[in-house]
Formats: C-alpha cells, structure tokens, sequence
C-alpha cells in the first residue's frame, strides 16, 4: 500500500496504541487504546489538559520513546509496532520542541543549515546558502548570524520550525511550541506559521493546551481525554485557508469554539481533580 | 525611525571605543575603584605597620612589604633572590613547566574519558566505581606511593599534580556531558545525525561550560598539589624555593615565592578562562544580550 | 539516550489493562540493575590486575612498571588485619581528624559570615574584595613555613593553613550563589513586608545554603590535604602519635609498603566519611532538596 512516490503525502494512521511506562515497579498507563488517522498534509491539533499523554503520542511518533501495544504506520508503513517497539529516528518526522532547542552554540544559520549538512544531501556552502535564503522568508534575515541566546524567544522558535522545514519533512511535530510566549508574540508566530503550511503544506501534529489556537490553525481538532489517553471528541474546522487574524472575529470560529470547548472543560476539571502532576 | 525632530542625529549602534569610554567613566564615578583602592591600601598598611613599623612580637619574624619589596626589585638582593636574579626565573620556569605537562596531561585523558562517560551508560558503569572508590583518597596521601612507583624528582610530582587534576576533568565532563538537555540530542536525532554526529555537534559543544569550569578548578588543583609535591619531595621549583628559604633562614625570598606562586596561578586560571570565552563565543555574547 | 524508561517495560503480547505490580525493594533494585554488576566486575577486575601485576615478579619474573613496585591486595589485607589492632593506628585517626575539624570549622565559623557580607554588601565587597582575591591563589601549603615562623607551637601553625585552605573555599562559593539568588524572591519577601533582617534570613541564608554546603564539601577535601601535607611536612608534631599524614610517611621510611597501602585507604575511609556526614547534614538542613 505505497503511496505515489511523489506525493510528501506523510499520512498517518494511529492503531489502538497503548503505552505503558514503568517508574519505580508502579505500571502508569499513559496511553490506552488510542486510535487516530491524520491525512497527509492536514494540520492536525491536538488539545488535552496538562499530563494526560498528547506528548507520549507525540514521543512515540518521532521515535523518542516505544509503545507497549497498537500500531503506527506512516504513509502505509509500519514505523513501530509489534515486534518493532520503537521508531526509528529520520529526517521525516521533525520536532519542534516546547523550550526550544536551537543548538544554543551555533547561529541561527548554522542550525537551519544542519540537518541537510548533516543528512549529506547538500554541500556545506550551498546548504548554508538555502538556510539563509529560508531565514528571510520567515523575517529572519537579519539575525541569521547571531546566536539562539541573542535573539528573542519569537525569532527562535520559527529558526527552529525553519530548522525543521528546509528537510522537506513529511511530519512536523510541534510540542506546545508557544505555550511560553505572551499573546501578541503568539499571534505573529501563528501568522508565520500559517503562512509556513501555506508554502509547504506539511503534515502537522500540533499539541496544545489552547483551544483558540488549535482552532485557528488546525483542520482537524483532536480532543483528547485525561489519563489514560483516548480520543474524546473531533472537530472538523471547516474555515477556508489562507486564513488571517480576522477569522478569529468571525461568528463560524465562535460557534466552532464553542462546540468544543465543554469537551475541554470537562476533562481539564477531571485532570485537576486527579492532581495531576505535568508529565512535562 | 523619529519623526519628531529631523535635527536629532540618527541613532546609530554605539561603537566599540564609545562603550569603553562609556565604561570607564562610569566606573570612576562610582565608589566602586576607590574604596578597592583603599582595602589594597588598607591592608599593605597593616601589613607593613605589624612586621615593621611596630615590629609586634611575632610579626617581626616575618618581613614586611618594604623589606620585601626592596630586596625583589634590586640588583643585589640581600637575601639572595630577586626578578634580577636567574635562579627565580629558573623556579618559575620549573613549576610553570610540571603544572603545563600535568595539565596538559589529565586533559587530554580527563576530558575524552569524561566525555565518553556521560555519553555511554556502560563507559560510566565500567568506570565510575573505580574513579569513585579512588578520589576520597586525598592527593596528598599518594605522596610516598608516588615516590615508591617513579623514580627521581620530576615524574612523581607531575604524577600527583596530574592525578588531581585528572579527577576535577573527568567528573566535570562528565556532569557537563549530563546536563545537556535531552531535547538537543532529540532534535539533533531527528534531523538525521548519526550517533558519531551527535557526539560532535551536541555533546561537546553542549559539554563545554562545565569543561571549562572544570578546566579552572583542575588547574587550581594542580597547584595546589604540585606545591605540596614540591615541598616534599624536589628540587627547584617555587614550592620547593619556599621552603628552602625557610629551612635557611631567608625569610624574603619565602614571601617572594608566596607572591610568585599566586601571581602564576591566577595567571594560568585566567588563561583558561579566556580560552574557554574564546571558544565559548555563544555563551559570552548571549549573557551580554541579557546584560550581565 | 533515546528509551531512558527502565528496562523492566511490559512486553507487547501483555493485556492492555496495566495491573499495579509491588514496589521493589531498594535491594532488588540494586542487585538486578546491570549497572551494579558492571561496576563491581570492573572493582573485581581491577583488583585481579593489581594483585598480578604486584605479584608478577614473583611469579613470572617480569617487573610490571607500575605496579610491580607495589604490594599485592592480599598483602596489603594482612597489613590492614594486623595494623587495626594496634592502639597507635587509632590515635593517628583521632590526631588528624582533630587537626582537620579545628580547622574546618573555625574557617566555617568566620568564613560563612564573611562571604555573606561580601555579597550582601556593596561597599565591603570593594573595600575587602580585592585583598581577598589577591591572597587567594597562593595555594595553602605555600602558606605553611610562614605559618611555622609566625604561629609558636606546631599545632597551631597546622590549624592555620587548614583554616586558610578551608576559608578561602567556602567565601568563594558563598558569594558567588549569594550574588545569583533569584531577585525576584527577594523582591516577593520584600512585598509582603520583610525587614532587613528578615530577607537575610528568610530568604539569602536560605537559599545560600547549598553552596555553603558546597563549598564545605570541597573545603573537607582540601582540609585533609593540608593537614596530611603538614603532618608528612612538620614531622607530624608533638605527642606519639602525628596522624594518618605522619603514619603514612612513616610506614615509607620505614620500607613497610603494604602499610603505605593500608593508610591510604584509611585516609580514603577518612575522607568519605566527612564528605558523607556533610551530605546528611546538608540534607537534614536542606529538607527542601530532597524532592531533587
């Protein structure tokens, strides 16, 4: 079941995925029978309270962690399953993680220009080159030579999606990446990044705990339950891209923010009741 | 760009020679130098009016600043040891040379070892028990083992001052190697490093602050042991001008010694720390954005 | 780096439902980690080559470099069986761990609120600062025949240099994570309506206190290379007995190579014991850390 080699379709398809971890002889069941499909070049955002295992998907996707049962298969193959536990880490499925992690020793330039150096498909000069070129589109000529350290949380966290973007990725996967910033820097990162998916059209896997967010970029919102892992509810956004700011004003954003945002509610109460220590 | 007043000059980055400037003036007005000044003063003063203006009981035993400095500063000292003299540079040259063989060597061990420690669960397992059960030993304690193992003067005394330095590099690397983050190693997996990748790009780099900081303490380490070695057990050399100077009765050319010796160490951690900004550009530049 | 989960993980053939299995004992956690049996075959090891190579003139009649000069573990055992017998042995303990609390303590005593004057205060810092870091590089034992001329008995000289060793460690660490405590908790105490005294107390000696530990830790460890240095040095000073320094230097000139051997490893025992009995007392002090 291949798809045409030409489609960066990157399609994948969730089984009844079960994860378990062990701290200390204490089974903790992150993720119980969780199944979902996400079509290739569709920004799928997942929403759920805090530790209820959006993360451990994500972990399990790029090959961070191994899965205790189920499935998951990218673009009809099979990245872990049984007899392979684990995923293999490839320059197909990129994260972008929550604290940043531009390598805090190289330029913003070298950073984006690392994974094709790295991966051999481009010499250093021209690799270095496309970085640059990359950077501008995004707005960040301009500080493509300094240091992570020396630029504002803003301009690192797209360095760090252009980092991933210049592999020609089938996935990105997105941890909360902007959980830490203050709204008006929010806004202008979801712009870039719409913008960014305009371009590439990329599939996306998008965890976040803001329900506004998840709706304003996201063609399908995933609803998720607290732990164990399970998928409570989905929403289908139906608003028409490119989108702007102004879609976040219109009366089809409120009604479908509404809909969703009891299912929310509820877990995130079941979540604070349970105590639950951020599984961060 | 201001639209309000055309007269005022365009704002431009100030230049490097501005900031100094800027600087400097800035931290003579405040009372920062001159009361820094005054406690150097202060204490010299003591100094000098304890050991020779009133001579106190056993101060006097000890030479005072004037005494000292008028015997290092001249042709003919009359205690024997002077800059003009060979034999001090001789000393220097002796101890300067031992503290850089040493160095040079529990770095080049330390810091690989270190660095392959903190990457590999099983480096660490084979080699961790082993280091652990041999560092309470105190440097000091393997002095007669030392000389029993190596003969003559030099290879013992470069032995211990490399053993103690060699436990600073390796244990400072190694929690450097541990601190990085997990993130830079996911991020540099998924971009499709290779694991001899991931070494290069992530854990040295990444290791690198705690190397240095281990780097300083070792050289400190160094000196510290290498005096005692020298004391002990050598010949030449600036712990072993202290205390000869002592068993001989010349107290100047002790206090000399003393001064030297804190000269050069500070001189030598200094260097290391400089190296370390040098190649720690990332570092330097990100705390000054934020103004330290 | 990638599964850091434990290695115990359900196996995928089992039922979803995940059972609570018991807590392990401490003990079954150490002896099924394979971490545990690598280090101590890598001590096993090490000890097998030692006790070879110490052997092997014997056996093979080629010398090993090293460690054919040494004693063999077995003979250094029978020493240690027959040297624990012996009152004087025990003395030296008490000699030289006396030697280093003297020391130890008067140099916490007077450095802990000195480097938190230093920090707390601006223009202490620049009065006393600059004498202090002048001094500091000449390593302690540099110290020592200036401490014999000037101090009337041996003793007394000794707890000097140990207490200069000790002090200089601890003000260092404690200015330097006096100065880096967050502003905002005092900024948070001094809301709430904390005096002077009370934001010293409550919140810089609070969170000053894993470096004094810290520094105290490292002080320990140059403590007793001080006093083993100045008890190998001075003869090991007045009374029968001059410490573990002195039984050391003594078992060297007396050729007794396996005793060299037992009192390192005493001094070793010696050493951790500090180390560890400062680690609980900053954990009794320190509850909070405990979550780390």
């Amino acid at each position: 079941m291949q798809n045409p080699p030409a489609a960066r379709s990157g399609a994948i398809s969730i089984r009844h995925l079960t994860k378990i971890y062990d701290p200390e002889g204490v089974n903790v069941m992150a993720v119980d029978d969780c199944s979902m499909e996400i079509g290739g070049g569709e920004v799928c955002m997942i929403v759920g309270p805090s530790g209820c295992g959006k993360t451990t998907l994500l972990n399990a996707i790029a090959g961070f962690h191994s899965i205790t049962g189920g499935e998951i298969l990218l673009d009809g193959e099979l990245l872990c399953g049984p007899g392979k536990p684990i995923a293999k880490q490839a320059a197909d499925r990129i994260v972008v993680f929550q604290n940043g992690a531009l390598f805090p020793w190289m330029t913003l330039a070298d950073n984006v220009a690392y994974g094709p150096i790295v991966q051999r498909r481009m010499p250093k000069k021209q690799a270095l080159e496309r970085a640059r070129v990359m950077l501008a589109e995004a707005g960040l000529g301009s500080v493509a030579e300094k240091f992570p350290g020396e630029v504002s949380s803003g301009m690192a966290r797209r360095a760090e999606i252009v980092r991933a973007l210049i592999n020609d990725p089938k996935v990105l996967l997105l941890d909360e990446p902007y959980r830490a910033m203050d709204a008006l820097t929010k806004s202008i990162m979801h712009e870039s990044l719409l913008e960014m998916y305009d371009r590439t059209k990329v599939t996306m896997y998008f965890i976040t705990h803001d329900l506004e967010e998840a709706i304003f970029l996201g063609d399908r919102v995933y609803v998720m339950t607290t732990r164990p892992c399970r998928v409570k509810k989905v929403l289908h956004v139906n608003l028409p891209r490119p989108r702007d700011y102004h879609v976040l004003s219109s009366e089809q954003f409120r009604l479908l923010v509404e809909e969703t945002s009891e299912a929310v509610h509820e877990e995130a109460i079941k979540a604070f009741r349970a105590g639950e220590r951020e599984l961060a | 760009m201001s639209a309000i007043a055309p007269s005022l000059a365009r704002p431009t980055a100030p230049t490097g020679l501005m900031m100094l400037r800027h600087r400097i003036i800035k931290t003579f007005s405040s009372s920062g130098p001159y009361l820094m000044l005054l406690g150097i003063f202060t204490w010299l003063f003591f100094y000098w009016l304890f050991c020779e203006a009133l001579s106190l009981p056993r101060f006097e035993k000890l030479p005072g600043p004037i005494t000292v400095l008028s015997d290092w500063l001249s042709r003919d000292p009359a205690q024997g040891m002077s800059i003009f003299v060979r034999e001090y540079y001789v000393h220097i040259f002796v101890s300067c040379r031992r503290i850089l063989i040493a160095f040079l060597l529990a770095t080049a061990v330390g810091v690989p070892l270190g660095l392959f420690m903190g990457w590999s669960k099983v480096v660490k397992d084979y080699t961790f028990p082993i280091l652990e059960t041999l560092r309470p030993i105190p440097i000091m304690a393997w002095v007669p083992l030392a000389i029993l193992m190596f003969s003559g003067y030099e290879t013992p005394v470069i032995f211990l001052a490399t053993l103690a330095s060699l436990f600073a590099t390796t244990l400072n690397t190694m929690l450097g190697v541990q601190s990085i983050d997990e993130s830079y190693f996911r991020a540099a997996g998924c971009l499709g490093s290779s694991r001899w990748e991931i070494f290069r790009h992530v854990v040295v780099p990444g290791a690198l602050p705690f190397i240095f900081t281990g780097l300083q303490i070792s050289m400190g380490v160094a000196w510290f042991s290498l005096v005692a070695a020298e004391m002990v057990s050598g010949d030449f050399g600036l712990g072993y001008l202290i205390l000869s100077s002592y068993v001989n009765s010349v107290t100047v050319p002790m206090v000399i010694g003393m001064l030297t010796l804190g000269f050069v160490g500070w001189f030598s951690s200094a260097l290391v720390r400089l190296l370390g900004d040098r190649l720690m550009q990332w570092r330097v530049r990100a705390l000054a954005t934020q103004g330290r | 780096m990638a599964d850091t989960i434990s290695t115990n993980e359900v196996p995928l053939a089992v039922q979803t439902r995940a059972p609570a299995m018991r807590r392990r004992s401490r003990l079954e956690k150490t002896l099924s980690s394979p971490s545990f049996w690598r280090g101590l075959s890598a001590l096993v090891v090490f000890a097998i080559v030692w006790e070879i190579g110490a052997r092997s003139k014997l056996w093979f009649g080629i010398e090993v470099p090293f460690f054919g000069k040494l004693p063999a573990p077995t003979e250094v055992l029978g020493a240690a069986v027959h040297v624990v017998d012996k009152p004087g042995y025990w003395a030296s303990w008490y000699q030289s761990i006396r030697r280093v609390l003297t020391g130890f303590i008067l140099a916490q005593i007077l450095g802990i609120p000195f480097g938190l004057a230093l920090a707390v205060n601006k223009y202490f810092r620049d009065f006393f600062f600059a004498p202090f870091e002048i001094l500091r590089p000449i390593p302690p034992l540099a110290w020592v025949p200036a401490a014999l001329i000037f101090w009337p008995t041996n003793e007394m000289s000794i707890a000097f240099v140990t207490f200069l060793g000790a002090f200089f460690t601890i003000v260092i660490n404690v200015l330097g994570d006096a100065r880096s405590i967050d502003v905002r908790y005092l900024r948070a105490a001094q809301s709430m309506g904390a005096s002077q005294w009370d934001l010293f107390s409550k919140v810089i000696l609070p969170g000053t206190m894993p470096s004094i530990f810290t520094g105290a830790a490292i002080g320990m460890g140059i403590t007793w290379n001080v006093v083993l240095a100045a008890e190998m040095i001075s003869g090991g000073g007045s009374g029968s007995s001059g410490g573990l320094g002195f039984f050391i230097w003594n078992s060297y000139m007396g050729g007794s190579l396996e005793q060299i051997i037992v009192g390192m490893i005493s001094i070793g025992i010696a050493g951790f014991l500090s180390s560890a009995a400062i680690r609980k007392l900053g954990e009794y002090v320190m509850p909070w850390r405990r979550l780390f």
